[in-house]
């Protein structure tokens, strides 16, 4: 059985190719343009020669933001539910997870068979989320990839507001320009502490619950999953693409569908 | 800064659009009770606008003072927070925001009460002969009091009810409420008609059976009630409790779910999910209850928090010690376990499935027991859907937002049938 799911974020669509258990394809394309050029875009990249064809697919289920504007998708599904579906996939002991994107952090808590029991998304503010972190790259004028090990050096930990993104860059420009500056390492330090303050209280809101994973691109952020891991007091598990798990959990429940449709 | 001008063309306005809304639903249902909250809600704005012309003293009050006391009297009610909210909604809401800003009403303060000062500092509002308030239901409602008794300059009358329910609290309020009458008799120069307010406390009777019967129907399997009613129950008792015209509203909402009780007929073709809510829905969220039940089978089955008189008792004969006794029917403004016991009670009567828990992010009292809530409800396997909102502010978390969260609660329902 072949099936997929497509995962339309803010800035990014993501594509997983099942075959029965096994991810066989899959693609992460930086979006632009209507929802569903991008689905297709993002097939197109993830099934290229040699790879399975669209038509062989039984289902396709849509996940994301964008998820309505796939008319091909033969079902929509909320982030949460197959964020808990993909997670449960790779790491069945995992009963939260922590999902950092481009600009949503949604915390998810699942049960033993991979069923969603709780969601919550921040609210409000970009402070949580990956959009936060790579302004902060721009004002520190270094990569993110940079940032990101840096923080592991610092010696001190520089204090940046939690509350607003806007109020953290201003706090940032004015650690940088203060006389002694206040060491670089550790202001990002700071940020990532900031970022994890906020991320980890959403966390709790739902209640942490071991097995912990994180996941979307900011999972890849060594300095800020280690931060956080030092917030909740627990170690996280975090995937080998950790931005897929959405678009894997959209193709595990497109698995459910098919298996339904066939039984019928 | 002290209230000047009145600007009560404004309140013209909301009797306008609230008599509009009467034409259409009384178009649209096929039974009075549903037609008739808009008319009570323009027929309280006329009284409240034309009080002065008519020679009527009007007093303004804060939520759950009895306006039992104030018919009795003949002395026009002037539902503070209700009014205010309906009136900002209709003139433009963000001049009101903006006013209770500029006189350092900070944004974290609750919604609700920076909109009573607001349309207060704007003008809005006929300048009342007296206020009313009392610590119901948190302790900004005593301070709003407080402020509008100075910018209004006008007297003004607390009422104290304690935080516990026991014999003696009820003793102690039964004082306070004579102390309120007497100082209703000294302003007005009446003299209050103990005869007349048996009759408006049977009217209150009335309304509390019908209240109770409502209540009980609405256990039934299929759900038989507009999700939007209950909303509107409550703020009409809110404006006119005592009134002839609130027994008749709740008989018309009664006999419309007794027939479809009877008739074993659901709101919905597919009910789908049975819901418990707690707090008030956002204003501007009272469309999506209508989308609930009609896109998605959601039928919202009680509300905790809006069903405090369903166990009430109103005796005719002990008229302030039955206002006293319905006071403290309010149980989520005292201590928590009474409500939880009452939320788990109603969880099971009601056989629901699910909650939405309408976090107001400036009510502390609220939000402070959202997680016990939840958390007694999961163990009885109930999941909760908290969403962040305003209660007032449209543009703290939007329709389409809040929409987004629902149909993500209801996959989540799905996954647990």
């Amino acid at each position: 059985m072949l099936v997929a799911g497509i995962d339309l974020g803010n800035l990014t669509t993501k594509v997983v190719v099942l075959r029965e258990d096994e991810i066989v394809a899959s693609a992460i394309l930086i979006a632009a343009g209507e929802g569903e050029a991008e689905a297709l875009r993002a097939f197109g990249e993830a099934l290229r020669p040699g790879q399975p064809a669209m038509q062989d697919l039984e289902c396709v289920v849509a996940t994301g933001v964008g998820r309505k504007s796939v008319p091909f998708a033969q079902r929509q599904r909320a982030s949460a539910s197959c964020l808990a579906r993909g997670i449960h996939h790779l790491y069945p002991s995992v009963r939260i997870l922590i999902d950092v994107g481009a600009e949503t952090c949604t915390v998810v808590k699942l049960n033993e068979r991979g069923l969603l029991e709780d969601s919550a998304t921040n609210e409000r503010c970009a402070s949580g989320t990956g959009v936060f972190l790579e302004t902060m790259a721009k004002l520190m004028h270094m990569p993110l990839e940079e940032m990101a090990k840096r923080s592991l050096l610092a010696e001190g930990v520089a204090e940046v507001s939690n509350m607003c993104a806007i109020f953290a860059e201003q706090e940032v420009i004015s650690h940088v320009h203060r006389d002694p500056p206040t060491p670089m390492n550790d202001i990002i330090a700071g940020i990532h502490t900031s970022m994890a303050t906020r991320v980890g209280g959403l966390a709790k809101r739902v209640g942490i619950r071991e097995d912990v994973a994180l996941t979307g691109g900011v999972a890849r952020n060594v300095g800020f999953a280690r931060t956080l891991e030092d917030n909740l007091g627990v170690r996280l598990v975090i995937p080998d693409q950790p931005e897929l798990v959405a678009a894997l959990g959209a193709a595990v429940s497109a698995r459910e569908e098919a298996a339904k449709k066939a039984a019928v | 800064m002290k209230v000047d001008t009145l600007d009560t063309s404004k309140l013209d306005k909301v009797v306008s659009v609230m008599e509009g809304l009467a034409q259409r639903r009384k178009a649209q249902s096929a039974t009075e009770g549903g037609a008739m909250y808009y008319d009570i809600v323009a027929n309280s704005f006329r009284k409240v606008r034309d009080a002065r012309d008519e020679g009527q003293p009007l007093v303004a009050h804060t939520i759950f003072v009895p306006t039992e006391l104030l018919f009795a009297m003949d002395i026009v009610p002037f539902y503070l927070e209700g009014m205010c909210e309906i009136t900002a909604r209709v003139n433009g809401m963000e001049d009101v925001f903006s006013a209770a800003k500029s006189a350092g009403f900070a944004t974290e303060i609750c919604s609700a009460h920076r909109l009573v000062d607001g349309t207060v500092l704007k003008g809005w509002m006929p300048r009342p002969d007296a206020f009313v308030w009392s610590n119901l239901v948190c302790d900004l409602t005593l301070k709003t009091g407080d402020y509008l008794v100075k910018q209004y300059d006008r007297p003004g009358f607390y009422l104290d009810r304690p935080y516990r329910y026991d014999e003696d609290a009820v003793q102690y309020y039964v004082k306070e409420l004579e102390a309120l009458v007497s100082f209703l008799e000294e302003f007005t120069g009446r003299r209050l008609d103990w005869d007349r307010l048996k009759e408006v406390m049977e009217y209150s009777r009335q309304a509390t059976e019908l209240f109770r019967e409502i209540c009980e129907l609405r256990k039934a399997v299929p759900s038989p009630m507009r999700n939007q009613h209950m909303i509107e129950m409550c703020l009409a008792q809110l404006l006119i409790s005592g009134a002839p015209e609130l027994v008749e509203f709740y008989r018309g909402i009664r006999d419309e779910v007794k027939v479809a009780v009877e008739g074993g007929v659901g709101l919905v073709p597919e009910e789908k999910y049975r819901l418990l809510t707690f707090f008030f829905y956002p204003a501007h969220i009272w469309k999506l209850l209508d989308a609930m039940q009609n896109e998605y089978g959601a039928v919202i089955v009680t509300e905790p928090h809006l069903t405090p008189w369903a166990d009430g008792e109103i005796d005719p004969g002990r008229p302030l010690e039955s206002l006293a006794r319905k006071a403290f029917a309010l149980v989520d403004t005292g201590p928590l376990q009474p409500f939880l016991d009452k939320v788990l009670r109603e969880a099971e009567e009601y056989k629901a499935e699910g909650a939405l828990y309408w976090a107001h992010i400036g009510c502390r009292q609220t939000c402070a027991t959202t997680r016990i809530i939840k958390d007694a409800l999961l163990e009885r396997g109930i999941p909760t859907l908290v969403i962040d909102c305003d209660l007032a502010d449209p543009t703290y978390v939007s329709g389409e937002q809040t929409k987004a969260k629902l149909e993500e609660f209801f996959e989540l329902l799905d996954e647990r049938k």
